[in-house]
């Protein structure tokens, strides 16, 4: 049993203000792909960063298969934080998949959240008649492939439940200082778990004032997506961005920032 | 590019950080099947099929920012004649004349990556095997441990029943009886009694023995609650609702009942039981009204999943839980007893009420193995929320 | 054999004997009410009351009772030649579903001992009339 969240989920806390700002990075990498913009915000705001369990510096032990096999189970992730260190009103930001997971945890708790940052956000990535995700299933197939064969950080020789085993020797758990973790099982089973979800029902479970940040030419989250997702999501905004690509925060700081303060300014 | 990168056996490419390709070499031209002049200035999505296109936006990117570097990236390129290249890749960020450039080198790997699939495919073999010894192993530990946790919570289980029974039994006989012939004797004493003083004090007696028999039908409520196997099917609740709504009405006739609800799904569960927990819920709101003709009830509903494991740590299933969130405006009461709330014959006002209506709604929502909880604020009324899940999977078996 | 205008109750508790007697007593003394005070005494009353070929037209059986419960003291009566054919009726503060399925199917009387003394009359002046079948 874990004895604390800010343990397992390596989490950081830091900032001058007293309003709660929860980052939640989402598939691939860690709380580090926020470090060009978190400092924007240090001033105002009261930054908690944390890695989910799974990824960057988290408590690999504390990786349970059941749980970790639904969004939901990484939404509990984010409302133990909350709940260990007292959060209130928080805005949660939350990139590509953790855009759903935020939304599962407002959801299921409504009252630690004030406010939803969505950065490259998708309800359901796979084609579906006439919804277009993105992609096909034999796609997600290939990058579940491609993860096999990428070793990033790569920190278990074997699954994590074997590894753990008392009866077998600990086979060097040096993990490189990475921060985007292919462990291939743990970050395999990531990947299965975003990219075959499906959250469009979710979407009409909650009002919570959201904001959608829609990258220009993104393929994981196509212009179709944030369109869908600004149609469905009561309360929402939608901003088109200048930036390209799936990663706004990371390859146009300045612009994820402006965005985000101008939403956050308007919204009192 | 100099002439050695240009004719290197290697492939090697330059691109910005959004993926525009700005110089490439031979080697990749010709694996590719593309002329340079095809390929600069254009995006290195072009050359990447689906899935490492993805994996790009999702790992390869980020850590050239991050990290200034990557080394020994699988990624699979797309050759002009859509056949895949599967290649491994080292990059580097550099500032070359102010602006960040990504400078990648790389192999095509198509010996390897037989090799490894035969390898990875191995190890999977290896692992499932070993997994499934292990697994076995751990669940059959587990299993013993639950095994004897469970004979332990069936003994106490059939150890409460049984007091039960006999608490029952005292509450059922050695009570109700007493109440029953003191209510008949001070009836017999109205009849015969001609002194106009005595007969107020005889009234009183009426109203206490009526409010203990009051008192024991709850109690015998509850131990009915305690006892029975709820019986399980489908049902709609807006029918209960309704049903229960309408009873309230006919007690309470000065009173205006309006309940405002969202659609309910059909939800599986014993019928007299979840009337009789939409019956005090409601009654409660009529109760502790603030207007004295007027009480608005707003349920809202959320379907949503919920771990279904409520004791057992660090296991997990999400099903499917209807969450009904009944709110009124009356009068509410001191949050600081939100947790006791539920507690039997705990009362928070000092109005009318024995305050057990919240106590059956817990052994209700319990029986259906849901979560319910209370939140008020003095003179902001009270909002309960039942969570139950829609299927009731075979419970009951043990007890 | 005749049966006389008797009326036998098996009751243990007192209170509820005088409750009897006095309601007996406010609806008329067209049948006279016999008391016993558990199963056994019943047995021996009814075993001299059929000597003198004098059975009552109704017995009257309370369930909870010490030495001989309600139910054993019912098997024993219907066990008894002549005595079987005596209606009778129980009368109990048990609320236990089990027991009321159980009498009914058999088609004898259930009757559950009332709260108001309006209720209490009812019920023994049905009684009454039974006997007088």
């Amino acid at each position: 049993m874990v004895a604390s969240m800010a343990t397992r989920n390596n989490v950081k806390v830091f900032g001058k203000g007293p309003q709660p700002m929860l980052f939640a990075h989402g598939f691939g990498c860690d709380q580090n792909m926020w470090r060009f913009v978190t400092p924007a915000f240090e001033n105002d705001y009261r930054i908690i960063l944390f890695d989910f369990v799974g990824a960057g510096k988290s408590d690999l032990q504390a990786y349970n298969r059941e749980r970790y096999a639904s969004l939901n189970g990484y939404a509990k992730d984010i409302l133990e934080i909350c709940e260990e260190l007292k959060l209130q009103d928080v805005i949660l930001v939350g990139h590509s998949v953790s855009s759903m997971i935020g939304l599962l945890a407002a959801i299921e708790e409504p009252r630690y959240f004030q406010k939803l940052i969505m950065v490259g956000p998708s309800p359901c990535y796979i084609n579906d008649g006439n919804y277009n995700g993105g992609f096909e299933r034999k796609d997600i197939e290939g990058l579940l492939d491609t993860m096999e064969k990428n070793y990033i950080g790569w920190a278990n020789f074997m699954a994590p439940n074997i590894m753990g085993n008392k009866d077998r020797p600990h086979l060097g758990q040096e993990m490189a200082e990475s921060f985007c973790s292919t462990d291939p099982v743990i970050a395999k089973q990531f990947a299965e778990v975003t990219f075959f979800s499906d959250n469009r029902a979710d979407l009409g479970k909650t009002k919570i004032p959201s904001l959608i940040l829609q990258c220009s030419d993104d393929i994981i989250a196509p212009m179709e997506v944030g369109e869908y997702l600004f149609k469905h999501l009561s309360n929402s905004t939608l901003k088109v961005m200048k930036a390209t690509g799936h990663c706004p925060h990371m390859s146009e700081p300045e612009e994820t920032i402006e965005l985000i303060k101008e939403y956050l300014s308007k919204v009192a | 590019m100099g002439k050695l990168f240009e004719h290197a056996p290697c492939i090697y490419f330059s691109a910005s950080d959004d993926g525009t390709l700005l110089e490439v070499n031979n080697f990749l031209c010709a694996s590719l099947g593309y002329d340079a002049a095809e390929l600069t200035g254009k995006n290195m999505d072009t050359i990447l099929t689906t899935p490492s296109r993805i994996f790009r936006q999702t790992h390869f990117f980020p850590l050239l920012k991050l990290q200034g570097f990557t080394e020994e990236i699988y990624l699979t390129m797309l050759k002009s004649n859509e056949e895949p290249l599967p290649v491994l890749i080292n990059a580097v960020r550099k500032q070359v004349d102010d602006m960040p450039v990504c400078l990648y080198t790389g192999i095509v790997v198509h010996n390897r990556k037989k090799f490894e699939e035969e390898l990875i495919s191995a190890k999977k073999s290896a692992e499932a095997a070993l997994y499934e010894n292990v697994a076995l192993a751990e669940i059959k530990a587990e299993l013993q441990r639950h095994i004897e946790v469970l004979d332990k919570q069936i003994h106490q289980a059939e150890k409460q029943n049984h007091e039960l029974r006999q608490f029952n039994h005292v509450v059922g006989h050695h009570l109700q009886e007493p109440v029953r012939k003191l209510t008949l004797f001070n009836s017999l004493l109205q009849q015969q009694n001609k002194d106009a003083d005595s007969t107020p004090l005889i009234n009183k007696i009426a109203a206490v023995t009526g409010q203990m028999r009051e008192v024991l039908s709850d109690l015998q409520k509850y131990l009915w609650l305690q006892e029975t196997l709820p019986n399980k099917k489908m049902i709609e609740l807006d029918k209960l609702i309704d049903g229960a709504a309408e009873k309230l009405s006919s007690e309470f006739p000065g009173v205006e009942l309006h309940i405002e609800k969202d659609h309910m799904p059909p939800v599986e569960g014993d019928e007299e039981q979840l009337q009789l927990l939409f019956y005090h819920l409601l009654s409660n709101a009529v109760r502790f009204r603030k207007d004295p003709v007027r009480v608005i009830v707003t349920i809202s509903v959320t379907a949503l999943k919920l771990n279904q494991f409520r004791y057992i740590a660090e296991k997990y299933k999400y099903t499917d839980f209807l969450r009904l969130c009944v709110k009124d405006e009356g009068i509410g009461f001191d949050g600081a007893f939100n947790n006791r709330a539920f507690e039997i014959f705990r009362r928070l006002h000092n109005e009318s009420g024995r305050g057990v209506g919240l106590t059956l709604c817990k052994k209700i929502v319990d029986n259906h193995l849901g979560n319910i909880k209370i939140e008020s604020e003095q003179g902001k009324g009270a909002m309960v929320t039942v969570e139950l899940p829609l299927n009731v999977v075979a419970k009951n078996a043990v007890i | 054999m005749e049966r006389s205008r008797t009326i036998l109750y098996i009751e243990d508790d007192a209170e509820d004997r005088e409750l009897m007697q006095h309601t007996a007593k406010q609806v008329g003394e067209s049948v006279n009410f016999v008391y016993a005070e558990n199963g056994l005494k019943a047995l021996e009353y009814l075993t001299v009351a059929k000597n003198n070929l004098r059975l009552p037209c109704l017995i009257v059986l309370d369930l909870n009772m010490p030495v001989l419960d309600g139910k054993e003291t019912f098997y024993k009566i219907k066990n008894e030649p002549m005595l079987e054919t005596i209606p009778i009726v129980i009368f109990t503060s048990s609320s236990n579903p089990g027991d009321r399925s159980l009498f009914e199917s058999l088609g004898v009387g259930f009757i559950t001992k009332p709260y108001n003394l309006s209720d209490m009359s009812n019920i023994v002046r049905g009684m009454i009339d039974l006997c007088n079948k």
